[in-house]
C-alpha cells in the first residue's frame, strides 16, 4: 500500500529551484533512503513531505489523500517530521519534552491519559534515554540531545516518520542502535523516510534509496542499483570502493578535484 | 514544589495583598468599619474612601499586574527569548504615544473608549514593527535593538507632544502619565479597562501548548499541528488588548513583564504552558505590593508606582544582560 506519494513535486525560493519534478513513494513496511550531496535539496523534499512547505507545482498525497487537504490535527499525527539538528529553547526536563510529542493526539484541554503516558514510556525506552528522564534537556550532550528528539517523534505513534540526518550526531554504537529503531518501527503498516550521509549504513538498513542531486532525483531503486561507482563519482565526485561480503560497504577513496 | 501549589501559594499572596492595599496608606483605614458604613451609609468618609479610592486602585493594580506578568510570558514564549516582555518590545510604549496623542489633542472628551482603543492599536502596531524588524528566530540582540528602535521612536514622539503641550499644566499631566501611576482613578476607569482586559486575557486561553510545542522551533511545532503565524497574531492582538487597555489606564509601568515570569520560570519548570497562570499571579503581587510601597515609602512628592517598579527593574534587567553574556561566552 502506498502510504505517502509525490508527484512532479518542483520548489523555488527566491528565483532558485530547490526540487526540480521529483517522483518519490513511500510504501507501507519500507525504509527509504534520501542521499545527496550538501544543498542536493534533501531536507527541502522532507519538509514538503512532511506537509510544512508547499510546493510550487506538482502535488503529495497521503495514503491517496492530497496533503494540502489533510486537517493539520490529522497531519501531525500521521506524519512526525524530525528536524536536522533540532532546537530546544528552553530547559524543560526530557520526559516533558517527550511528552510534546502526544500533543496532536490531545483534545484543547485534554490532560496526558495513561495510553499517552504509555506511548512515552515506551519512546523513553526504545532510545534508551529513559535513565535521563528528570535530565534539563539542553545540557545533553550531541548524541544524547538526537536520541531524545527521536523519541519525540516516536512517541507521537505516526505512520510515517520523516528524520533528517538522525544519525549525524551519533557515534557509530548508537547510530547502529538508531537505524536498528527506525527499521523496527518500518514494519507493517508504517514507513519511514531517512536523510542519510552514511552511505555503508543506508546500504545496509534501507529497502530503497532516492540518490538527489541540485534539486533532481539522479537515481532511484535497490541499494545496490543506486549505490554504483558510477553514480557516486557523478554526484559526490569521489571515487570509492565497493563491496559485499553479506552486508555492502562503501568506501570513499579519492576526491575527485572537477 | 508542584505547580498546585504554587498557584495556590500565590493566590493567596494575591489575596493578602489586595487586602493589605485596601488598607494601606499614610493613614491606614479601619477597614471593617469602612466596609460596614460602605454597605450602610454610602457618604461616609471612611466607605467613600473604601469605594471611591482605595477599592478602584487595589483593582487596577490586581489586573493592570496580571496582565503585564501574563503578556511577559506569553511573548517570552512565543519568541523563546528571556527578555522579552510588552515594555521591552515596544507594546507598551506604542499603546503609551497613541494614548499621549489622544489625550494631547483631547479627543477622549468626544468619547471616553477612544483613549484604550487606541492604546491598543498603537500596542499592536508597535508589537508587529518589533517582530518585523527582528524577524522570526530573532536572537536577544536583535530583539532588543528592534525594540530599543521602536521604543525611541515612541519615546521621542512623546517627548515632542510634550514639548509642543499648549500648557505647563497640560504638560506635567502628561509626564506623570507616561511615569505609570495608579492614583486617582475611579471605578469608571476600572470599568472601562475591564472588558478589553478580559478579551485580551481570553484570547489567551489554550495557548499554552502550543507555547511548549514552539519551544522546539517553529517547524517542529507545525509538525506538530500548530500554526506559528495563527498563534503569534493570536498572542499579538490578545496582548495588544489587555497591555493597551492597562496603558491607557495606568500608564507605563515597566518590568513587571520582564522580572516576574524570570522569577518563577524554575518554578514551573520552565514549561510556558504553566508560566501563563503563574505569571499573571505574580503580577498582580507585584504591581500590588510596587502600590503598596509608593504609599508607605516617606517622600515629599508622592512617588509613582512606575518609577518604583523601573527602579526594581532596570538593574535586574542589567542582571539578565551579564548573565546572557556570561552563558555565550
Amino acid at each position: 500500500m502506498s502510504l505517502l506519494e509525490a508527484t512532479a513535486v518542483s520548489f523555488k525560493r527566491q528565483q532558485q529551484t530547490l526540487l526540480q519534478a521529483v517522483d518519490l513513494e513511500l510504501q507501507a513496511g519500507e525504509l527509504v533512503g534520501l542521499i545527496g550531496p550538501n544543498g542536493a535539496g534533501k531536507s527541502t523534499l522532507l519538509k514538503i513531505l512532511a506537509g510544512l512547505q508547499t510546493p510550487n507545482s506538482g502535488s503529495v498525497k497521503f495514503q491517496n489523500q492530497a496533503l494540502t487537504q489533510l486537517p493539520a490535527k490529522i497531519r501531525s499525527q500521521k506524519l512526525a517530521w524530525l528536524a536536522q539538528g533540532g532546537t530546544i529553547h528552553w530547559p524543560l526536563s526530557v520526559e516533558r519534552l517527550v511528552a510534546l510529542g502526544r500533543l496532536p493526539h490531545l483534545a484543547a484541554w485534554q490532560s496526558i491519559s495513561p495510553s499517552d503516558q504509555a506511548a512515552i514510556e515506551q519512546a523513553l525506552q526504545q532510545t534508551g534515554i529513559a535513565h535521563l528522564r528528570t535530565r534539563d534537556a539542553t545540557t545533553l550532550s550531541g548524541g544524547e540531545r538526537t536520541r531524545v528528539l527521536l523519541a519525540r517523534a516516536l512517541a507521537a505513534e505516526p505512520i510515517v516518520l520523516l528524520a533528517d540526518e538522525p544519525i549525524a550526531a551519533l557515534d557509530p554504537g548508537y547510530q547502529l542502535q538508531t537505524l536498528e529503531l527506525l527499521r523496527a518501527f518500518s514494519q507493517e503498516k508504517r514507513a519511514c523516510i531517512v536523510v542519510l550521509h552514511e552511505l555503508s549504513l543506508a546500504a545496509r538498513y534501507c529497502d530503497r534509496l532516492y540518490l538527489l542531486d541540485k534539486g533532481c532525483v539522479v537515481d532511484t531503486g535497490s541499494v545496490t542499483k543506486v549505490l554504483s561507482i558510477e553514480n557516486l563519482k557523478t554526484v559526490y565526485h569521489i571515487e570509492c570502493e565497493i563491496g559485499c561480503n553479506k552486508i555492502p560497504w562503501i568506501i570513499p577513496r579519492r576526491y575527485l578535484y572537477n | 514544589m508542584n505547580d498546585r501549589w504554587l498557584l495556590i501559594s500565590l493566590s493567596l499572596l494575591v489575596f493578602c495583598l489586595f487586602c493589605l492595599s485596601l488598607v494601606a496608606g499614610r493613614n491606614p483605614l479601619p477597614i471593617w468599619q469602612a466596609a460596614n458604613e460602605a454597605l450602610t451609609d454610602r457618604s461616609s468618609v471612611f466607605a467613600l474612601i473604601l469605594t471611591e479610592i482605595r477599592l478602584p486602585r487595589a483593582l487596577i493594580a490586581l489586573f493592570a499586574g496580571a496582565t503585564l506578568g501574563l503578556a511577559g510570558a506569553a511573548m517570552q514564549g512565543l519568541l523563546r527569548n528571556p527578555l522579552a516582555s510588552p515594555d521591552l518590545i515596544g507594546s507598551s510604549s506604542g499603546a503609551a504615544l497613541c494614548a499621549v496623542i489622544v489625550l494631547y489633542f483631547g479627543w477622549q472628551s468626544v468619547s471616553l473608549a477612544l483613549l484604550p482603543l487606541s492604546a491598543m492599536l498603537g500596542s499592536l502596531v508597535a508589537t508587529a514593527l518589533v517582530f518585523a524588524l527582528a524577524g522570526r528566530d530573532a536572537s536577544i540582540t536583535t530583539l532588543i535593538l528592534a525594540g530599543v528602535a521602536v521604543n525611541a521612536f515612541a519615546t521621542s514622539a512623546m517627548s515632542l507632544l510634550l514639548n509642543l503641550a499648549p500648557s505647563p499644566y497640560a504638560m506635567r499631566e502628561l509626564v506623570l502619565w507616561t511615569m505609570g501611576d495608579i492614583t486617582d482613578r475611579s471605578m469608571d476607569d476600572f470599568w472601562l479597562m475591564l472588558p478589553f482586559t478580559l478579551i485580551g486575557w481570553s484570547l489567551l486561553l489554550g495557548v499554552g501548548r502550543q507555547l511548549n510545542a514552539l519551544t522546539l522551533g517553529e517547524e517542529t511545532a507545525n509538525s506538530l499541528g500548530v500554526r506559528p503565524n495563527w498563534i503569534r497574531w493570536r498572542i499579538f492582538i490578545a496582548i495588544a488588548f489587555a497591555v493597551g487597555a492597562t496603558v491607557a489606564t495606568t500608564g507605563m509601568i515597566g518590568f513587571i513583564g520582564l522580572v516576574v515570569p524570570h522569577l518563577l520560570r524554575p518554578l514551573v519548570h520552565y514549561e510556558p504552558a504553566r508560566l501563563l497562570p503563574a505569571s499573571a499571579l505574580g503580577g498582580a503581587a507585584m504591581l500590588l505590593a510596587a502600590d503598596i510601597g509608593v504609599r508607605l515609602i516617606p517622600t515629599e512628592a508622592a512617588l509613582k508606582v512606575g518609577v518604583l517598579t523601573a527602579l526594581v527593574g532596570a538593574p535586574f534587567f542589567l542582571y539578565l544582560i551579564l548573565r546572557s553574556r556570561k552563558e555565550q561566552l
